[in-house]
Order: C-alpha cells, then structure tokens, then sequence
C-alpha cells in the first residue's frame, strides 16, 4: 500500500511540473520570419520585422507582420509586444538580415541568438538586397505566406546546392574558424517575385560581395565533393564565336586541395577537380555522340571552369573574404606560433592559386 | 511481507552479477558534466582537448585500481570493518560526516544544476520544488530497494539513456577532419584545473568502495569495463564535437553536446536535444540514488541500532533543502565545483588511507606471526 501510494504521489509530481505555465496557442504569435535592418534614426539603430500566421474567429487564417525601431534585437520584439494583441514567441524558421546591417556587421544580432534557446541551430540566415522588411512585406498574388515559401526556397536550394545551404550553426561554425568565412544566400524583391541573387560572402561577420549565380555554382565546386549537381555553362564556341549553352546534371565531383606553405610570403594553392557528368542539354554545333568531340566538349568545359574559377579567385582576395577555407588548409601546415603570427589577410592577398580540371562525360542523353 | 523486504537487510544475501555491476558503475559516472564536456576540454586543454579525456581516465583507472587491491588484500572485508579494526571509530566519525555531507551535497547540486538547465532551455515555468519532490520520491523507491533491487532498475534506466548516443551518426555529413587542425593542446591553456574539472565527469565510481559485502568474488573488473565504458562514450562524443564544430564555436557554447544534439534532424524527430535532455533525468536519477545510498551506508555503519529507513528520510530531507538553496545557475555550477573537488580528494584519499591501515595490518600481522612462531 505504502510503495502505491508514493508512486501515485510522483506521478501526481511529474504531471504537475507540467502546470506551471500555459500556452495556449489561438493566442500566441509564433514567429514563422524575422528580418533585422537598419532603421534611420540613431537612437534606435535596429530595426525588426517579424511575420506571423493569425487565425481570425471563424477560422480564416491569415498573415500579419509588424515593424519597430529599437536598440538592440530584444529591445524590438519587447517593443513588438506592445504592437499586438498576441503574445509573441519564437518558432523561426527563417532571419533575414537588410544588405546595410549585414554589411555593418551581424555577430552583435546573431549571438543574442544563441543565447536565447528559442531559437534553433537549423534556422536559415539570408541577407536581403535593400531591405528585410520589405520583403516580408512584400506581397505577392500567388504566395499566401512569405516566410513559408522563403523556407520552402532554403530546403530546395539546400539539397541543389552545397554552399547554399547555411543555417546558424554553419554560418557560426565559419565565423568562429579563423581559416574559413561564413556565406549567406542573397535574396531581392526587386522583380515581380522573390528572387535568388546569388551567394554573400563575408570577411568577419561583415558582408563584403555578393557572388553571381555563376560564380556560386564554381564556388560549390571549389569547396568540396558534390554528389547530383548540376551546372549550367554558358561559353563562346571558339570557332564561330557564337553562344553556346551546356547543361551538365548528375555531377559527381571531386575535389582536391593542396597547398605549399614552403615560401611564406608566396604560398600556392591547387584545387584539383575530377567532374563526371551528364549532357541534358547542349546547343553548339558539334555531334558529341561521336568520341572526338565528347573529348573536344570536356576540353571546353575544363577551361571554363578554370577561368572561371581563376576570375573568382580573384574576386575572392580581392574583397579578402576566404569562403573555401584555403586558410585552414594552411593553418593546418604550420605550426601553432606560426599559424598565429601569419597576417593571414596579406599572405592570402598574394597567395597563387592554380585549378587544375578533368571532366568526364559520362552520357550524352537520349538523343544521337 | 512486502513490507519487510529491503528493510531488515534481507536484500544483501543476493550478490550482484559483475555484468550489472559494470552497466551500474557506468551509469553512475556523473553525465551531467558530458554536456559541457566538450567546452570544458577545449578551455583547459586549448585545440585537441578531446585527447586529455584519454589522460584522465588513466589516473580514473589508477583510482580503480586502488579500489580492486583493497578487496582483493582485505579478503572481501566492508572498508569499515577494515578501518575500524584498526582507528577507533569516534576518531573516524567527523571524516564520515564530512564524506556524507559532501556526497548528498553533490547529489542535491547535480539535481539542482539539472532542474536549472532544464528550465533554461526548455520550460522555463517549471516548478523547481515540485521536480525535486519527484527526484527525491523516486530516490526513495530506489533506497528502499537496496543496493540489488536499485541496480537491476538502474539497468533498466540505462537503456532507455543509450540510444541517443546512435543519434551521433546523424551528424556525419557536417562532419571534417579540418576543423580539428594540427595543433595539439594549444591556446590558453590549464592542465591541473582542467584535470580536476574533467575528472568530475568520472566521478561517482569512488562509492564503489562500499560495495564490498554485496558483490561476487571476481567483481572488480566489472569496475573497469564500466569506467571504460564511459570513457569510450565520453570520447566519441568530445571527438565528434571538435570536427563538428569550429574550435572557438566550442569555447562559446556553454553545453555543446546540447547543440549537438539539437541539430539531429531526422524524418520523424527534429530539435532530439529536448528528448534526450529528458530522459537523461534516469541516468541522473542514477547518480543522485547512488551518493545518497552511499551517504545511507555511512551512516548506517555509524550508529548501527537505528533502522536504515531513518536514515533514508534524514538523508532525502537534507538533500531536498539542499537543493532548494541555490538561485542561480552560476551558484549551482559554482557548489558543485567545490563539492566535485572534495569528492576528487576523498576518491583518492579514502582508498590511499584503508590501504595504509590494510598495509599496517599485514605488516603487524606477519610480526606477530614471526613472534609466535619463534616462541
């Protein structure tokens, strides 16, 4: 009897742990989107959107989204507070961040972040061209729910793009490393939809370029082994000159980096790529079902993925910001002392690089 | 006869098979500090942190080893029938108080420090007296049990506590061998503190001590297979965080293994850390019933006329105040710190003491040996 009663009692204890606080969900404002900008005036520097469904009394659902100026990111949602009838709690899925903020710096926004476990590691980070609030404001006929199709976006680009996928804990994961900079996908809201833009790199957590589409498809093959990639080339046909479109779908690639650290102050880098790939579509003038030209077409593609590799680089240390990681390749050839007195931002800015390309054509597609 | 069972003693005549022993000693190895363990390597032991776990279970072993040789020359002998034919026992009572105290002040802390945790990044509005009634009510249950009937149900407990460690491969894709860089214990770095530190995570194995009267004859490696078994677990888990993270993400998350686990994402399951925080209150269970039992033993040996019950509530009811004191989680962290130190000592000076006093006694019996056998 004795033994029953004290279990009854700890299990009255632990459904009661359960009553000490309520959320009732009919009047909450669960966050699906927040978007950090700067705001104009100086006393409230930051300026916070955040997006919610609403579900009206006879049971239409609905999306509202409100705005306020405050001094940091806290300080605006306690101000949000005050906007609405709703009490407001997270369950984001996607922080946009305005191009101005993001190119001041967002480590200050991104680490009240981690200190508030509301937030999850797997909650997507873009940076919008011009400002956040304005496209989660933005509205447009087919799309009920920016935030949601935002996300839906960020799992799709995720699984089509290696790079592209950045949430908090990879962009932090980057920041943090000192051979790596973190990069955030760039949406704009110029056209009749939300469009991507392409890849923002930064050096730090300040946002320094954005990266064309192009060039963000050479950077994924840069970075690492790609499995069912795709990639689209658009070259010259180096006799007639004229437009030539490649479409290559599932990449396998390999990838390989070296480096030399033996001259400090002009250290090499090798990237080897080995590509094996499909044809789906292709507009020259060549038959590639025959073998001569198969071999000419991957001559073709293995120089305009050096040069374009080569033009990115370029890029790349130009604005210093080091999205491939080269720096820990190098970190993890000197030692310690080394590693820590290296001015990693001078050596990068001279370092050479050099690409070295083999592609394979594995099928032309169905037709001869 | 329900009633009787568990309270007169009954309980000791069953031994304990050395496979449960080694899943018991596993389990009460203090998790808790797993989850900050990651951070805790890499602060005191800068950039390959994780290999110091590998140092540190070797002095755990050394430990254990002191343990296995005092029942292997005591002949099987409790540690106070060892010490008491030797010390009188009112010179050893304030050296008992003092472990009884530090042992239900641990439990009471890691109880405590895992309400806090809990309520900071899950359910903030929980209420702390309510969670630690249930901890002690459930501790309660276990006691009366006895050291037999507690092992079998921390076997069970285990089971349950095990099976987010496969989550880990989950987190394989995001996994490179890059991040753990070429360095080998550099940056700011403090190998004594952080040897004390990461030493907490092993502790909980020195009240094996007690176990003595209650084992089979060859139990003593099932001591080793459950310290290696936590090893093993605590470096998987260290390695896996060091290429899982950026060095100095590590030093900026205070539980890393949380993140960790927050981000396993599988179909059905998605944010585990929620989950496997939860049911780590078993293994925690494990540890608190375990420091509380052996705060149990003590006193029963103290004063042998009055029933174990009564020490059962006195020890629960001071472990329940206990934990009620502390306001905040850098008070808890900071009790538990101290208490974790003084557990180090007594781990290592309980041991090095009954082996002085077992040396003494051989030595003293020899003499009289010889003594007898020259007359």
């Amino acid at each position: 009897m004795q033994n029953k009663m004290i279990v009854m009692i700890a299990i009255c204890c632990l459904f009661l742990t359960g009553c000490g606080g309520s959320k009732i969900i009919e009047e909450l404002a669960i966050l699906e989107s927040v978007a950090f900008d700067l705001s104009d005036s100086k006393e409230n520097p930051i300026k916070t959107t955040v997006l919610f469904p609403t579900v009206s009394k006879e049971g239409k659902a609905g999306i509202q989204t409100l705005t306020a100026d405050g001094k940091s990111s806290h300080d605006t949602f306690i101000k949000l507070q005050n906007l609405t009838n709703l009490k407001i709690v997270g369950g984001q899925s996607a922080i946009l961040f305005g191009e101005e903020l993001s190119k001041k710096g967002l480590i200050n926004i991104i680490e009240t972040f981690t200190r508030d476990p509301e937030f999850g590691t797997r909650v997507k980070f873009a940076i919008v061209e011009g400002k956040g609030e304005e496209l989660l404001k933005k509205k447009i006929p087919s799309v009920p729910d920016n935030a949601e199709y935002l996300y839906s976006f960020f799992e799709k680009l995720g699984t089509q793009n290696k790079v592209l996928n950045t949430n908090k804990y990879r962009f932090l994961r980057d920041y943090y490393d000192d051979g790596i900079d973190p990069v955030l996908p760039v949406f704009s809201y110029e056209g009749d939809n939300i469009e991507l833009k392409g890849l923002g790199t930064f050096k730090g957590d300040q946002y320094v370029t954005r990266l064309t589409l192009i060039e963000t498809q050479i950077l994924n093959l840069l970075s690492g082994d790609i499995k069912n990639g795709s990639l689209m080339i658009s070259m010259n046909d180096e006799e007639s000159g004229n437009n030539v479109q490649l479409y290559l779908s599932d990449i396998n690639s390999k990838n390989d980096k070296k480096v030399n650290t033996s001259k400090r102050k002009n250290m090499t880098a090798e990237v080897n790529l080995d590509i094996k790939g499909s044809v789906l579509e292709y507009t020259g003038t060549m038959d590639i079902s025959k073998d001569k030209y198969q071999r000419q077409l991957e001559k073709q593609v293995e120089n305009y993925i050096i040069t374009n590799s080569k033009k990115l680089l370029i890029k790349l240390k130009k604005y210093q910001t080091d999205p491939i990681g080269i720096g820990s390749l190098v970190r993890n050839r000197l030692s310690y002392e080394t590693w820590n007195k290296l001015n990693w931002n001078e050596t990068y800015s001279n370092m050479n690089f050099k690409v070295k390309v083999k592609v394979d054509l594995i099928n032309t597609g169905n037709s001869k | 006869m329900v009633k009787k069972r568990g309270i007169n003693g009954d309980h000791m005549k069953e031994r304990l098979h050395p496979l449960q022993l080694s899943i018991l000693i596993y389990t009460i190895q203090n998790g808790l500090v797993l989850y900050s363990l990651p951070r805790l390597v890499a602060e005191y032991f800068g950039t390959n942190g994780w290999i110091s776990i590998i140092f540190i279970a070797i002095l755990v072993n050394i430990n254990i080893t002191m343990i296995a040789i005092i029942y292997k020359l005591g002949n099987g002998r409790s540690i106070f029938e060892i010490i008491e034919a030797t010390v009188p026992k009112w010179v050893m009572v304030p050296f008992y108080l003092f472990i009884i105290g530090v042992w239900i002040g641990i439990a009471s802390m890691i109880m405590r420090l895992y309400i806090f945790i809990f309520k900071m990044m899950f359910f903030p509005a929980l209420p702390v007296s309510l969670f630690i009634a249930l901890f002690i009510l459930l501790s309660f249950q276990l006691l009366r049990g006895g050291i037999y009937k507690m092992t079998k149900a921390i076997v069970v407990l285990c089971a349950f506590v095990q099976p987010m460690l496969f989550l880990l491969f989950y987190l394989i894709p995001e996994f490179d061998f890059v991040r753990y860089t070429t360095f080998f214990f550099k940056g700011d770095t403090d190998f004594f503190k952080g040897g004390l530190q990461v030493y907490t995570a092993f502790l909980g194995i020195e009240v094996s001590i007690l176990f003595f009267p209650m084992v089979e004859k060859k139990w003593t490696k099932a001591l080793f297979i459950g310290n290696l078994l936590s090893t093993v677990s605590y470096l998987l888990i260290t390695f896996i965080c060091f290429g899982f993270f950026s060095f100095k993400q590590i030093l900026n998350d205070i539980f890393p293994v949380m993140t960790l686990f927050e981000y396993t994402e599988v179909a059905f399951l998605s944010r585990a850390e929620n989950l496997c925080f939860s049911v780590f209150a078993f293994k925690l269970l494990a540890i608190i019933v375990i420091y509380f039992w052996g705060a149990q033993q003590i006193f029963g040996n103290m004063i042998k006329s009055i029933k174990p019950n009564f020490w059962i509530f006195i020890i629960l009811a001071s472990g329940f105040i206990l934990a009620l004191i502390p306001d905040s989680l850098v008070n808890v962290e900071k009790w538990l710190l101290w208490l974790s130190y003084c557990a180090i000592g007594i781990a290592w000076a309980l041991p090095i003491f009954v082996l002085c006093i077992l040396f003494t006694q051989i030595i003293k019996n020899r003499i009289n040996g010889e003594t007898e056998h020259a007359k």
